[in-house]
């Protein structure tokens, strides 16, 4: 079945559409983060204009990321102080980030800063996930219990002024890296077209501290205001949200969201981290290979 | 189907802005020999629509003109707009938008529909007056203050642009598509996929003896967003903000929605 795209204006297959949906909302849902990594890459595949793509791509995070948060937080896992803390200064960030694309967009350069900042990021957390990973499931083979948070422990982030209790997560630290992150991560979705659940969930995990669970839940409840900020100021500045694309891909999403929740309830975290360890690396090595590789067509046209 | 009022309307807007498109127009109208049109003038976007048929019907005047060997071509050019033709090289190990050309008005559809083959129809220079032919297709360069063009050769670029708009089959030469009906009907269809732009298409109808342009007729087609495709489209430019906010709430809506049916069940 296809549906005609009013801001795209492109006619699109409506199933391929819903299972893009889908499946990035299973991601969603088991991983909290937005999946906005995936989705961008693949709208552009199925043929949206990449302006289009990176502007619409925030809209139907909102609708899975609600129903992601309020299912985590049914199980207790939302962190809203922390959530609230990171959301200071993701608005920030978030704001700049808008106008950092346009800027970008002039000089023609934007696909390739998107895939080096991609391809840079992803390479990094996912790599480091990866190893993290891999050395807690081996540890937990040898029968030894998984170590991954010691609260007792404490490392240079602790030391930071400014300290705060987030009883949540249980966390006495610092208020500076939580806005500082909230700023990176939305400077990012600003100009990546995605929510930064897959830098905030494992900052929050390796950096902070915070619980695998609880790091989830509160980046997934932050990631609605991020991609709620991001879609109205593209909307706003750039015209390029494609309401019609982004309810198809809502309508996948919250399903597959749901789906994803229950799947990763059944998976311990360790396991639940190497997953997420090797899609995010998987989709960097994609992009990498990309930047390297002879183009077949060295010509691109964009409007304007 | 509109009554006859909104046609008459629309008719008189028609001849309005046909006047304006035919100003741009390339080579002069030369009137009397052949009369033609499209058999539908107006196509409409709807959430179903994906591209559409156009057919063009025409009589060649056998009153007037006795000849029997001659070719028949018919352009058909939509929309123009701005766009920059950008080119991949190589710094170090990876690939870069390295260099650009800006094109002022580039047709977002442009087909060429023929008798025969379009280089055997006329002389390049003679195809040039009327722009049938990818190859005599006027693209121009933005140029600097002096009027010289910004970059030297500029001519990968434009065939760089060719053979993308070739291949979302938005450029297009079908020779051997326009069928004769008989001594002096005849019929020519082609395809206009649904990337084309919204907007007026302008299909001019040639008649050509000895290499020689020596009648034609002009007939307009327009591509029209109708229902939730118009509201939506004018919205996001009329009320970018509340638009945004629209966009925001529906999601809102739909995940909540979500949570409250899984919840139940």
């Amino acid at each position: 079945m296809l549906v005609y795209l009013p801001i795209a204006e492109i006619p699109v297959n409506a199933f391929l559409i819903l299972g893009m949906g889908a499946a990035v909302g299973f991601l969603s849902g088991m991983f909290g983060v937005g999946g906005g990594f995936l989705m961008t890459p693949l709208l552009i595949f199925a043929g949206v204009p990449s302006a289009v793509a990176v502007a619409t791509g925030s809209n139907p995070l909102i609708a899975s990321s609600i129903t992601g948060t309020i299912a985590q937080y049914r199980r207790h896992n939302v962190d809203l102080k922390l959530g609230l803390t990171l959301l200071a200064g993701g608005t920030a960030g978030s704001l700049a980030g808008v106008q950092l694309i346009k800027l970008l967009r002039k000089t023609g350069q934007i696909d390739l800063i998107v895939s080096l900042l991609y391809v840079v990021f992803m390479g990094a957390i996912g790599g480091m996930m990866l190893f993290e990973s891999l050395r807690a499931i081996r540890k937990r083979r040898h029968g030894k219990p998984s170590a991954m948070r010691r609260s007792a422990q404490h490392n240079w982030v602790h030391g930071l002024p400014l300290k705060t209790r987030f009883k949540t997560s249980k966390l006495y630290t610092s208020t500076i890296p939580p806005v500082a992150l909230g700023v990176l991560v939305g400077l990012l979705s600003g100009i990546m077209g995605v929510g930064g659940g897959f830098i905030m969930v494992p900052v929050l995990i390796y950096l902070l501290r915070v619980p695998t669970n609880i790091a989830i839940g509160t980046s997934l409840f932050q990631v609605i205001f991020i991609s709620a900020i991001t879609t109205i100021l593209q909307a706003a500045f750039n015209q390029t949200v494609d309401i019609m694309l982004g309810g198809m891909l809502m309508v996948g999403g919250v399903a597959g969201a749901q789906a994803g929740a229950i799947a990763g309830q059944k998976l311990r975290a360790e396991h639940l981290r190497l997953l997420l360890a090797v899609l995010v690396l998987g989709v960097g090595l994609r992009l990498g290979v990309e930047l390297v590789a002879s183009p077949r067509e060295p010509f691109s046209v964009t409007t304007s | 189907m509109p009554c006859a009022l909104a046609k008459a309307v629309l008719a008189t807007l028609f001849a309005l802005l046909a006047g304006f498109a035919n100003a741009q127009t390339a080579g002069p109208e030369l009137p009397g020999f052949i009369e033609a049109d499209a058999s539908e003038n107006y196509f409409y976007i709807e959430p179903g629509f994906d591209g559409t048929d156009v057919v063009i019907f025409g009589a060649i005047d056998r009153d007037r003109f006795k000849g029997d060997s001659f070719d028949l071509a018919i352009t058909i050019v939509g929309p123009v707009k701005p766009m920059t033709v950008w080119k991949k090289e190589r710094r170090g190990p990876i690939w870069v938008n390295s260099r650009k050309l800006k094109f002022d008005a580039v047709p977002s559809y442009y087909s060429v529909l023929t008798t025969k083959p379009v280089e055997a129809l006329a002389s390049s220079v003679e195809r040039a007056k009327y722009e049938i032919g990818l190859d005599v297709l006027d693209l121009p360069i933005k140029r600097d203050a002096e009027g010289s063009p910004v970059m030297m050769p500029p001519d990968e670029f434009r065939s760089g642009l060719i053979r993308l708009k070739k291949a979302s089959r938005l450029f297009l030469e079908d020779s051997y598509s326009i069928e004769m009906l008989g001594r002096s009907l005849f019929r020519a269809r082609t395809f206009l996929p649904a990337s084309g732009a919204p907007g007026l298409y302008r299909a001019r109808i040639f008649l050509i003896q000895h290499g020689k342009v020596i009648g034609s007729t002009t007939s307009h087609v327009r591509l029209t967003k109708v229902g939730i495709e118009d509201f939506l489209s004018s919205s996001s430019s009329a009320s970018p903000w509340l638009y945004g906010v629209c966009a925001v709430l529906l999601a809102a809506a739909i995940g909540g929605g979500a949570s409250l049916v899984f919840r139940k069940s």
